[in-house]
């Protein structure tokens, strides 16, 4: 059971040695799994808060659909990208298969539903008198909206970085959509794979470590963007 | 009450799961015990030591060779063949720490690395199997029709028109920088593609792609009618994947099943099993997968 | 004397459950107006629908001179000459001064006048100190002064207060009690106070109203009502009984 160990260092020395390969490999995870971040934020936030606060025929069966979706398998959903984008499928003349382009699309379809939903409890969580207050200051309908969505940003962030983390430790949707190319489509978890395939387990490890670090530096960045927030929230003593 | 309902459920779905687990392994066991060999009859001599095991290489189970051609090998002799497939690597690894009576591999340099270094003896070609190099109907290389790998991979990268590697150190992927490295080319740049999959996966990539790609001659058969791609370049030497099979040193491991390897290894260059080799895949694919080359 | 808020035949149902059936009422400018009532007589129901927070099912209301007809610019128009406060009043995450600017951010007041105004209402609520504090850390007496600031800092016409103070502490509610009285003195300021404890109306109001089970059974000067009830029941209500 060395090879933990060994996993270990090497993922220290690979870091260290700043393996050019690596790092393309590095920054292409983070700027996939970054855009999809953004666009299922910029799509899933007011979808969320749509469902949270507008009530219509379906809105219900929307939202169970939705929560459904938040467990989607990541190799669904890359099949279902897969196979619109495919030469034989709708959009094949788009030629987006197996370009970054097509593993953020994929990737939406994952961190999308985990956005709109956690967004939507975020939301509904919030209490009446929060709107109240806020039109009874004279804010008007949108504002109001807007200073609920404030509110319920703690739940909001939370949403954001649980669809962070499962982006960017997901790989059965880049894999298939993204095909794993060396150089254009090779992201962290797609490496992992094939350097276990190969047999190299340690260097496999290695970079697992790297993605390990990565989460955390991401994950340390949101809370200090959200520091006041959070310092607010204070943790309850159990005593 | 409510509550107590939902224990009640829960209770009953865990059993019904289990109870389903239980059967599904029992129904895997129940598959997996041997069947009768009744071509073995009343002639088949009876061995000293009747168990061999024979150490091979993913292809040869998976295309189903072994399934046709071990049960006539059983019926003459009488042993009892438990095949391991792995890669070729490491059922040469089996073969060193004597694990294996008898190997079935294709990797010639690594073979002869090892009868030098005196783990095994009476080496013997057996078959070959081929790859091939398949593209675009398309053609933008040029290169349909030929039987020159060297010059076909050379006009892709000039062209440089898609290409795909698998990218995994897997046997093909290394016949395929075999080539680059005969060519003295050394493919970088866009059109090249490394995938880093396995056969199946970098068929279908390639197909999307429309670039080009070396592939086994069994995987592109099985999977043809599901793809575009055409064959491009084929028959060279060079895309040959020679089989050896190689008895385990006797003196090294004087427990080991020499007997039946050396029975094993002159049933397999024997001409009935030669014809039997080159017939496996004719009725399916039209063609056969492996070519026999025993001298 | 204006009248800010005419109601007839007001009627409100959750359900089959009918909350509130107002025949009459009448608030004048410059009052304080009480709405007095057990739990669950109406008070709040018929605070919001003045408010215009909650639709009324039957009836004719008007606000501040308009026939309400419930479209979102009419309901802007009016809410911004109107602020409440409430029993234990919500505060934005934030600083005080982030909660007591926030109306005036939405009326788009420069940022000088807002700072100023700011300073000016939580002085007079004598809670200048408190302007950088999160506001969801105050005690429930700091908290309902801050909102009264915030209310007060966009200069209401009318400022509805629902029990402002039945969550506090006896002295802080008598505190609060003086402010009430200054704003209403002081900026001529329109209130209508909801309470449930009859001993605040008399110190506050002008004029009172007393609801009962949806109804308003008795209407007039503070002072009548108190030393000449005509309906039993705000008899009884006076005697503690309920």
């Amino acid at each position: 059971m060395d090879v933990i160990g060994q996993g270990v260092k090497e993922g220290i020395l690979l870091i260290l040695s700043l393996d050019p390969e690596l790092i393309q490999v590095t920054l292409l995870s983070l700027q996939v799994s970054l855009s999809a971040l953004l666009v299922s934020g910029l799509l899933g936030i007011p979808a969320g808060t749509f469902l949270a606060l507008k009530d219509f025929a379906g809105r219900k069966l929307i939202l169970n659909i939705i929560y459904t979706l938040m467990g989607l398998p990541p190799v669904l959903a890359g099949l279902i990208v897969f196979l619109v984008l495919s030469n034989r499928g709708p959009l094949g003349e788009w030629q987006l298969l197996f370009t970054p382009s097509a593993m953020v699309i994929a990737q939406v379809l994952l961190g999308f539903p985990l956005v709109a939903g956690l967004s939507a409890r975020a939301v509904m969580s919030q209490r009446q008198e929060a709107y109240d207050t806020a039109v009874m200051l004279g804010a008007t309908r949108t504002i109001a909206i807007l200073s609920i969505i404030r509110e319920a940003r703690m739940g909001i962030i939370a949403a954001l970085t649980t669809a962070l983390g499962r982006l960017i430790a997901e790989v059965g949707a880049v894999m298939m959509v993204g095909g794993n190319i060396q150089g254009k489509t090779r992201v962290l978890t797609t490496s992992i794979v094939l350097e276990t395939r190969m047999g190299h387990d340690s260097r496999a490890l290695g970079i697992g470590i790297i993605l390990l670090i990565l989460a955390f530096i991401i994950m340390l960045l949101i809370l200090k963007l959200e520091k006041r927030s959070f310092k607010d929230d204070s943790t309850i003593q159990i005593i | 009450m409510q509550k107590f309902r939902n224990h009640k459920l829960l209770s009953f779905l865990l059993i019904m799961a289990m109870l389903l687990s239980v059967f599904a392994i029992a129904g895997c066991q129940q598959q997996e015990e041997p069947a009768p060999q009744q071509q073995a009859g009343d002639k088949a001599p009876t061995p000293e030591d009747p168990q061999l095991t024979l150490a091979t290489t993913t292809s040869t189970q998976d295309s189903g060779l072994l399934d046709v051609i071990l049960p006539d090998f059983e019926a003459k002799t009488g042993y009892q063949v438990e095949v391991i497939a792995v890669g070729s690597g490491a059922a040469m690894s089996m073969g060193e720490s004597g694990d294996a009576d008898v190997l079935l591999v294709h990797s010639r340099a690594a073979e002869d690395e090892f009868i030098a270094a005196g783990h095994g003896v009476d080496r013997h070609d057996v078959m070959y199997n081929d790859f091939l190099i398949i593209g675009p109907a398309a053609d933008p290389a040029g290169i349909k029709g030929g039987n020159d790998a060297v010059a076909a991979i050379t006009q892709i990268s000039e062209s440089e028109a898609i290409f795909l590697s698998r990218g995994d150190e897997s046997g093909t992927h290394k016949k395929e920088l075999s080539i680059w490295r005969a060519a003295g080319i050394e493919p970088s740049g866009d059109w090249y593609n490394s995938v880093g999959k396995g056969m199946g996966d970098t068929y279908r990539m390639a197909d999307e792609m429309q670039g080009y790609t070396l592939i086994d001659r069994a995987t592109y058969l099985a999977n043809k009618g599901n793809y575009s791609l055409e064959p491009m370049v084929e028959g060279d030497e060079l895309l040959f994947n020679p089989y050896g099979v190689i008895a385990v040193s006797p003196e090294k491991y004087p427990n080991i099943n020499y007997e039946g390897a050396t029975a094993f290894i002159q049933w397999i260059i024997s001409d009935e099993t030669q014809a039997l080799i080159a017939e496996f895949g004719k009725d399916q694919y039209g063609q056969s997968l492996f070519i026999p080359d025993a001298k | 004397m204006t009248v800010l808020f005419k109601l007839s035949n007001i009627t409100k149902s959750y359900g089959e459950r009918q909350v509130l059936n107002a025949k009459a009422l009448e608030i004048r400018a410059g009052n304080i107006h009480c709405l007095l009532g057990p739990n669950g007589s109406g008070k709040t129901t018929l605070l919001r629908i003045m408010s215009l927070l909650t639709p009324n099912d039957g009836g004719h209301l008007e606000v501040l001179g308009e026939a309400v007809n419930w479209q979102p610019s009419q309901l802007l128009r009016l809410r911004r000459q109107m602020a409440m406060v409430t029993q234990s009043s919500f505060m934005f995450e934030g600083s005080v001064y982030y909660n007591v600017a926030y109306g005036l951010r939405a009326r788009k007041t420069p940022k000088k006048e807002i700072q100023q105004r700011v300073q000016e209402s939580l002085e007079l609520l004598g809670m200048s100190d408190f302007i950088d504090a999160p506001a969801r850390y105050l005690s429930g007496g700091e908290t309902q002064k801050v909102a009264i600031a915030r209310a007060l800092a966009v200069r209401p016409r009318v400022l509805f207060l629902d029990e402002p103070t039945s969550n506090i502490d006896p002295s802080s509610s008598l505190e609060i009690e003086q402010y009430i009285k200054h704003i209403n003195q002081e900026y001529t300021t329109t209130i209508v106070l909801i309470t449930h404890n009859f001993f605040q109306a008399r110190r506050l109001a002008q004029h009172t109203s007393l609801l009962w089970e949806g109804h308003i059974i008795e209407e007039g000067p503070t002072r009548d009502m108190f030393h000449n009830p005509q309906d039993p029941r705000t008899r009884r209500f006076l005697k503690g009984e309920y």
